[in-house]
């Protein structure tokens, strides 16, 4: 089933966020920047995802609707951008230590209803 | 005609790189020209005087005195209140936020808890080998990025200080031989000599693997592969750590924020340690923010601890997990905010950052941001390096201080800080 198959997201930086993150964190920009996950083109080929389309992401502590966008990564990684959207994703299980887990947290891909690219 | 004056020298905050060679042209108060910034840097000091906070109290527009009453009331009636941000300001600044702390009981923690903390963590455990960035880039022969991609978070970092730097004995890339290993191909891997795909969460493994083969062990293998990496190819890097002269690895957060956290750092500080009986071996974080390698030295300088600390008792303790914000929201522990040059609305997991719509929550910030949306209390403050002065630690702590070249309405956050400070002081 592939709305079983899990991957690990990584949240990041990157030049864009940055750039948009210092001119308005109210921007349209910064939403944009920050709402948007790259996949590798293997698992968009396997779900029938086209670049720009919206899918939900889901992990054990929450969902987000992000575009998609192809990138060279792992079939195994997932990887946004980190921003307030990313941060539906992560959860607070700090393991006793004060840090997230931003790098580490398991999400699966759901494809929108009725979605037909 | 208004003069037109030119000014050199100036310190970009955005980032721990801390670059000191910006240059810009000032015509009536307005930025109008900027040399040796990078794109992030740009955008910056294009965006330095637009969307400015207004001191604001329950979305209202106020005096500023009225903002800053109601925040010291506020701190005063709190039984426990978190203080929080502080890697964007000023150490005169985060000195006085530790009084305050220190005045209203509160818990104090910087953004360090959500990026380096769990690698200063590791420091307290097994000590860290460093050196400035000055001697990295005259003297590195071999230099590691670990979870780090600098070219999109410290855009100048490469060109000033490490791969494209002109040092004093390496002069350029050809001198260093550059290593990245991350679990993806970052623009920063796209650099690098070699690239290696690490398996994600899997950095410990990979580190302790590379201490063994450092030692002389071999380690137990079920695939001929460790973390992704065949063996073969890891005993190569040994051999190449074992070689350098003046090795130096830059970590990111790719090391703290996976699943060992602070055990990835502690392994790569521990194979650091292993390294400097072969040569001379360094290691540094890549810290993100201007001046979160200052909030965390301020704090130690007034606490005794880096971050992560209360003040419940009146005397410092210290407790990651426990006294660090998104334990603290996420728990539901305080009874009130006060943040300081932060936007954890933006940068915290929702849960956490969503009970501060539950709790009088105090923003002092130049810029509107998504926390100055559930703030009862907004604070308008200088910017730092443009319109405020003071003292800021770059990622290898080294203090540069921060001139201002624009006039500004608004106090700077140390002096904000200081009169809530004394309106608690001497209630």
């Amino acid at each position: 089933m592939l709305k079983d198959k899990k991957f690990t997201l990584i949240t990041g930086r990157t030049i864009k966020q940055g750039m948009a993150s210092v001119s308005g964190k109210k921007n349209k920009n910064y939403k944009n920047e920050t709402a948007y996950v790259q996949l590798s083109s293997s698992i968009m080929e396997e779900y029938d995802i086209h670049e720009g389309e919206k899918v939900i992401l889901k992990s054990d502590s929450g969902s987000a609707e992000v575009e998609c966008r192809s990138a060279d990564l792992s079939e195994k990684i997932v990887f946004m951008a980190y921003g307030p959207t990313a941060n539906k994703l992560i959860g607070t299980d700090t393991g006793g230590t004060g840090m997230p887990n931003s790098k580490s947290k398991i999400v699966i891909i759901e494809k929108k209803e009725g979605s037909n690219h | 005609m208004s003069e037109v004056k030119k000014y050199e020298n100036i310190t970009c905050t955005f980032c721990g790189a801390l670059c000191d060679n910006i240059e810009v042209e000032v015509e009536s108060n307005q930025i109008k020209k900027i040399k040796n910034a990078c794109a992030i840097s740009r955008k910056k000091y294009m965006h330095a005087l637009q969307d400015r906070t207004i001191p604001m109290l329950n979305g209202k527009e106020c005096d500023y005195d009225e903002a800053i009453s109601r925040a010291a009331d506020i701190l005063k009636n709190s039984k426990n209140p978190l203080i929080y941000g502080l890697s964007s300001t000023t150490a005169e600044a985060q000195k006085t936020a530790v009084k305050i702390a220190e005045l209203s009981g509160a818990n104090i923690d910087s953004t360090s808890s959500v990026c380096h903390g769990p690698g200063t963590m590791a420091k307290q455990l097994v000590g860290m080998v460093t050196a400035t960035l000055g001697e990295i880039k005259n003297r590195s022969d071999l230099m590691i990025f670990w979870g780090a991609n600098p070219v999109e978070a410290h855009p100048n970092h490469s060109k000033r200080y490490t791969m494209l730097s002109e040092g004093l004995f390496k002069k350029n890339r050809s001198d260093r031989e550059v290593i990245v290993f991350d679990v993806r191909k970052t623009p920063t891997a796209k650099m690098a000599d070699q690239f290696f795909e690490v398996e994600p969460g899997k950095d410990f493994e990979l580190l302790m693997a590379l201490r063994m083969l450092v030692n002389g062990k071999e380690p137990e293998l079920n695939n001929n592969q460790i973390a992704g990496i065949d063996i073969e190819d890891l005993k190569v890097i040994a051999e190449k750590l074992k070689n350098a002269k003046y090795g130096s690895i830059f970590y990111g957060m790719g090391l703290t924020m996976t699943g060992a956290k602070y055990m990835n750092t502690w392994a790569a500080m521990s194979l650091i340690r292993d390294l400097n009986d072969f040569g001379r071996f360094v290691m540094m974080p890549m810290r993100g923010h201007g001046n979160v390698a200052g909030s965390e030295i301020t704090m130690a300088w007034q606490t005794g601890y880096p971050f992560a600390v209360n003040f419940s008792r009146a005397y410092p303790r210290y407790n990651p997990g426990e006294y660090t914000a998104v334990d603290l929201l996420a728990n539901r522990e305080v009874d009130a905010a006060f943040i300081i040059a932060s936007d954890p609305a933006a940068n915290l997991p929702h849960q956490a950052a969503a009970y501060l719509d539950e709790i009088p929550t105090i923003v002092l910030d130049p810029h509107w941001n998504l926390t100055t949306d559930k703030a009862e209390v907004v604070i308008p403050s200088a910017l730092k390096g443009i319109t405020a002065s003071g003292t800021v630690y770059r990622m290898d702590h080294v203090p540069l201080h921060l001139r201002s070249f624009l006039e500004d309405e608004w106090p700077d956050d140390a002096e904000a800080l200081v009169k809530i400070g004394e309106l608690i002081e001497n209630d």
